[in-house]
């Protein structure tokens, strides 16, 4: 009898695993060297990468990533030296998106609503309800968050405080305590970020400048098409 | 007794739509889909040679200002107007069109009150086709490098529980890849191996676990390998078109009339520098006419834009909207100010025509002036959430710009046409709340405006003297001469109520209804010569419900829209038109459309029943317009699937007290259109016939005992059209028929219209397309028979 318990239990479990999301993104482009951890194995992928829940991805230096996911409803790009894990899970018809930025930078782009959008950091968890954002996390888990349009709001995974960040604004978070809600001054934006803030920014183009040790400053245009 | 200008409008509206020499037809579209841009056409049944120009007016459903677009001619063996609008409703459309002929006559459609009573279009939100249901992940155009690595990737994701996996195909160019894709619970992922350059055509499909066959749209992907890479991500567009026009009959000398457009626009960017240029120069351009050429080159940094050229800018609805600037528009952006200023002319001078004759010259044509348009605005805050604006526009006719005998009747020694001032202030505000669900906004608007300025300005004295007033004004209209001339023409000399216009509109979206109110007077001597906004003298309350349901498939729209003069009790009589109007639009997946529409207008005026050897214009006209049209995609015929289309429409306007008219027009229009699955071809065939019913009285009848005369005629229409498609849609040549006829009351007439023409691209960048016409016209009244022939070439180099 309990083996036929047991039988019944591990055929539910294979059909419920089985009904479960499997592809859940890909990789719509990469420039550069971009690593993926799945479960134990680390290999280098390149576009049109089919990802699955909770796939790491790491870019390297230079490198860049553009993922989308299969709903279609929106885009994350990866800066170089980040780690993003990419959770997803099918909610009825809707497709709810978590990922995890470890370290780095990511900018997401939401086209249409379909489940929720949120990326979490070591500290934070950011929940996007408007278009386009873009968030920073360094190696202390602080986390700076720039709202290009849309709203989104940045919850503070310690205590518990939250913040709406509008468009034009930018916050950011130690993880504990007061959330620093400013306006973005596009002074102060690093240089490559400009273009996101001007709504200028062709989503494929990223721009860096780059200064030597003489002084002189040369800008590199690195086109993700 | 006044004139009431407004019976005399209406009245003269309807009298062209009835002795019109260009008989234009025109039947809204059922409906538009949500992003779909518009293309409008209206059809010239008689009298295609004799029409100047087109132009549509048109504005967002709600809005209280139109924009305008001038319209591309057909041919005269295809003898429609078109255009495509540069923008994509959101709620509904409308519009009219304005016809002019080479005789200085203007038409308009529709033909009463078109300002009020546009043609009106609504947008059904596009519904959930089992195909939408396949989303294409990859390419996308913002992320993708298809040179270099093109992958098919379609989810599978929306449909995954109820489509059978084994079924699924995928077809690339005409083959069948499935079996190189790699097909997951989600995805179908395909790699192109180096791809060529070329246009790639891939669809998807599927059947449902109910058997049912569903399909993706056709996607396509240019693998673009450019022959020449521009600098500065440069790119743009060359076109040339060529037409030639060959006349011969018995009325006219045989003529042959040959004309050529160029279009060139390029764009590109620099860092953060964005520019882009156009210049479009024609055979047509004409010093005797307003400009047809455009130049125009904009440039923008994040925080400047500049126009230079040809530019339409938009202020506000009363000051500066909808009209050509040839000049230049520079506004700087700062984070929650922008400041606007204009510069240029909105008119150039033309000459007029002197008619020299030895009982004394004439005037057969006025001049007109170079008009200057002058703009400033500045504005703070943003549209998402509130703005407040603050505009000024000045409009001066250059009077250096016609010399006398232009402008004045050498008979008369009088002025024919007058150089006119003009400035408007104004201010705007709106605020959105509820992330922009509730909009509300108002403008006012002030105007001051002379309507001849020759001579200038007057002396204090000298204005006090013409006026008969004594007036000290703490300035001499001498010393503001530069600003803006004060004499005896200016409307009014006292600023009131009467030179002002004002509005407010409400704007709500809730539970999938639209929702506009708006509420706007103009006074009778408000003047904008740089803003198209409608009639003067009126009070306009406008209230309009869109409501979308059964999963944004059908539409109902509502509302009324009711028109006064005599804003301020100027007049003896307050004329009133009443339009209230309704649709309906179904639009499902799969089954048939149809679409009702239904409007009533009633214009009348308050006179009193006149008494014996009395005349008041008492007045009271209706318009009735019903409108029923149907479509059905029947899929299921072997061989040709058939998009059949259905409409019909009445129409009625009857003057109700006077019964000097009573107008009955009936069309209903057939087609079915047809594609065939195993031939390259595609059909049309089309059938039209409207028939006219007009009762009037004639001018000289007796009225004690009015003799009723009655006009029937009807028209009838056949078009017959193939198309075929080679070389994956690289050449498309394409032949039709058409032939028509007038018959009943009126002079009979027969017009027959054959086409042939061809579109072939030679490679993604270059294509050409030829057509060449015959059009044969024959009549009862054998003198006007005529023939023409009309070629066409057009050219096209994208870099």
């Amino acid at each position: 009898m309990k083996t036929t318990i047991v039988l019944f239990i591990l055929l539910i479990s294979s059909l419920l695993m089985g009904a479960e999301v499997d592809h859940v993104a890909l990789t719509l482009q990469t420039n550069g060297e971009i690593i993926l951890n799945r479960a134990d194995e680390s290999t280098p992928i390149n576009t049109g990468e089919l990802l699955i829940d909770k796939d790491e991805l790491e870019s390297m230096e230079e490198s860049y990533a553009a993922v989308k996911f299969v709903d279609g409803s929106s885009v994350l790009r990866l800066f170089p030296l980040s780690i993003l894990q990419i959770n997803a899970e099918k909610n009825e018809d809707e497709l709810d998106k978590r990922s995890f930025l470890e370290v780095g930078t990511v900018w997401s782009k939401v086209t249409k609503k379909t489940g929720l959008f949120e990326v979490e950091t070591p500290t934070t968890v950011i929940s996007v309800r408007g278009t386009e954002i873009l968030l920073e996390v360094d190696d202390q888990g602080h986390t700076r968050l720039y709202t290009f349009s849309g709203e989104s709001v940045m919850r503070n995974k310690a205590d518990g405080l939250e913040a709406t960040v509008q468009k034009g604004q930018t916050s950011f978070s130690t993880g504990v305590g007061m959330i620093d809600v400013t306006d973005i001054n596009r002074d102060e934006l690093p240089d490559e970020y400009h273009g996101y803030y001007d709504g200028t920014e062709t989503p494929g183009t990223i721009e860096i400048e780059l200064k030597n040790d003489q002084g002189e400053t040369r800008t590199i245009r690195i086109q993700l098409q | 007794m006044k004139n009431n200008l407004f019976i005399t409008l209406i009245i003269l509206s309807v009298s062209v739509g009835l002795f019109a020499q260009v008989d234009a037809f025109h039947l809204p579209p059922i409906g538009f889909r949500s992003n779909e841009t518009p293309m409008l056409s209206f059809e010239v049944r008689s009298g295609f040679q004799d029409v100047d120009k087109a132009t549509i007016y048109y504005r967002e459903i709600g809005s209280t200002s139109y924009e305008q677009m001038d319209m591309e001619r057909g041919t005269e063996t295809n003898p429609i107007f078109s255009v495509v609008l540069d923008m994509t409703p959101k709620q509904g459309l409308e519009y009219y069109f304005v016809i002019e002929d080479r005789f200085m006559q203007s038409y308009t459609l529709p033909e009463n009150n078109p300002e009020t009573q546009p043609y009106r279009t609504i947008v059904v939100q596009a519904p959930r086709e089992p195909e939408n249901n396949f989303v294409l992940l990859s390419p996308d155009p913002d992320f993708s490098n298809i040179k270099e690595n093109f992958v098919i990737a379609i989810s599978l994701f929306a449909i995954s529980d109820f489509i059978d996996y084994d079924s699924i195909k995928l077809v690339l160019n005409g083959r069948d890849v499935t079996n190189r894709a790699t097909i997951t619970d989600n995805l179908l992922v395909y790699r192109v191996d180096k791809p060529k350059a070329g246009k790639y055509y891939y669809q998807i499909s599927a059947q449902t676990i109910d058997g049912e066959t569903i399909r993706s749209p056709q996607y396509s992907s240019d693998v673009r390998i450019k022959p020449v890479e521009l600098p500065l991500g440069m790119s743009g567009r060359l076109t040339t078109t060529s037409w030639l026009q060959s006349y011969k009959g018995d009325q006219l000398e045989d003529e042959t009339e040959f004309n050529t457009n160029a279009n060139l626009s390029f764009e590109g960017q620099y860092r953060r520098l964005r520019f882009r240029s156009r210049l479009l120069l024609s055979t047509l351009e004409d010093k005797d006419k307003q400009p047809v050429n455009r130049y125009s080159l904009q440039m923008g940094l994040p925080w400047w834009d500049l126009y230079l050229g040809d530019h339409i800018p938009e202020y506000s609805s009363f000051l500066l909207s909808g009209k050509n600037i040839r000049g230049f528009t520079s506004t700087f952006k700062a984070k929650d100010w922008s400041f606007t200023a204009t510069y240029g002319n909105s008119a150039r001078s033309i000459d007029g025509i002197l008619n020299e004759s030895s009982e004394g010259d004439s005037l057969a044509k006025r001049g007109v002036f170079e008009r200057q348009t002058t703009a400033f605005r500045v504005e703070v805050g943003e549209q998402r959430s509130a703005v407040w604006g603050l505009s000024f526009a000045k409009n001066k006719d250059n009077i250096n710009s016609l010399s006398e005998d232009h402008y004045i009747n050498p008979q008369t020694e009088m002025p024919v046409v007058t150089p006119k001032d003009n400035i408007i202030i104004g201010t705007d505000a709106q605020f959105a709340f509820l992330r922009q669900r509730l909009v509300l906004g108002a403008e006012v608007a002030m105007s001051f405006f002379n309507s001849n300025i020759i001579g200038g300005a007057l002396s204090l004295d000298s204005l006090n003297a013409k006026l008969n007033t004594d007036v000290d004004f703490p300035i001499g209209p001498e010393e503001i001469e530069s600003i803006f001339v004060i004499n005896e023409n200016v409307e009014p000399l006292k600023p009131g109520l009467n030179n002002t216009a004002y509005k407010a509109f409400v704007r709500a979206v809730f539970l999938r209804n639209y929702l506009n109110l708006s509420y706007s007077v103009v006074g009778s001597s408000f003047n904008s010569l740089s803003a198209n906004y409608g009639n003067k003298d009126a009070r306009i309350i406008s209230l309009y419900d869109n409501i979308l349901l059964l999963n944004n498939q059908l539409a109902i729209n509502l509302g009324v829209t009711i028109l006064s003069d005599n804003v301020y009790n100027k007049k003896e009589y307050t004329t009133t038109s009443t339009n209230y109007f309704t649709q309906i639009a179904y639009l499902p997946r799969g089954l048939p459309s149809f679409r009702v529409g239904f409007t009533n207008s009633n214009s009348e005026n308050d006179a009193p029943e006149p008494g014996e050897d009395e005349f008041v214009s008492q007045f009271h006209m209706t318009n009735r317009n019903i409108t029923f049209g149907m479509g059905y995609d029947v899929r299921q015929i072997p061989l040709a699937p058939t998009q059949f289309n259905i409409s019909y429409n009445i129409l009625n306007s009857r003057d109700e007290i006077n019964k000097n008219f009573d107008d009955r027009k009936n069309t209903v229009t057939l087609s079915a259109n047809s594609r065939f699955e195993e031939l390259p071809l595609s059909t049309t065939i089309s059938y039209s016939y409207t028939g006219n019913t007009n009762e009037r009285i004639p001018i000289a009848t007796d009225e004690t005992d009015p003799q009723i005369e009655t006009e029937k005629y009807g028209y009838n229409s056949v078009l017959l059209r193939g198309t075929m498609d080679f070389f994956e849609n690289r050449l498309r040549p394409y032949a039709d028929f058409r032939y028509s006829f007038y018959s009943g009351d009126i002079t009979g007439q027969t017009q027959q219209l054959m086409n042939i023409g061809a579109r072939y691209s030679l490679t993604r960048y270059t294509s050409f397309a030829t057509d060449l016409g015959m059009r044969l016209f024959q009549s009862e009244n054998e003198e006007s028979d005529y023939s023409r022939l009309n070629w066409r070439f057009r050219f096209e180099q994208r870099f």
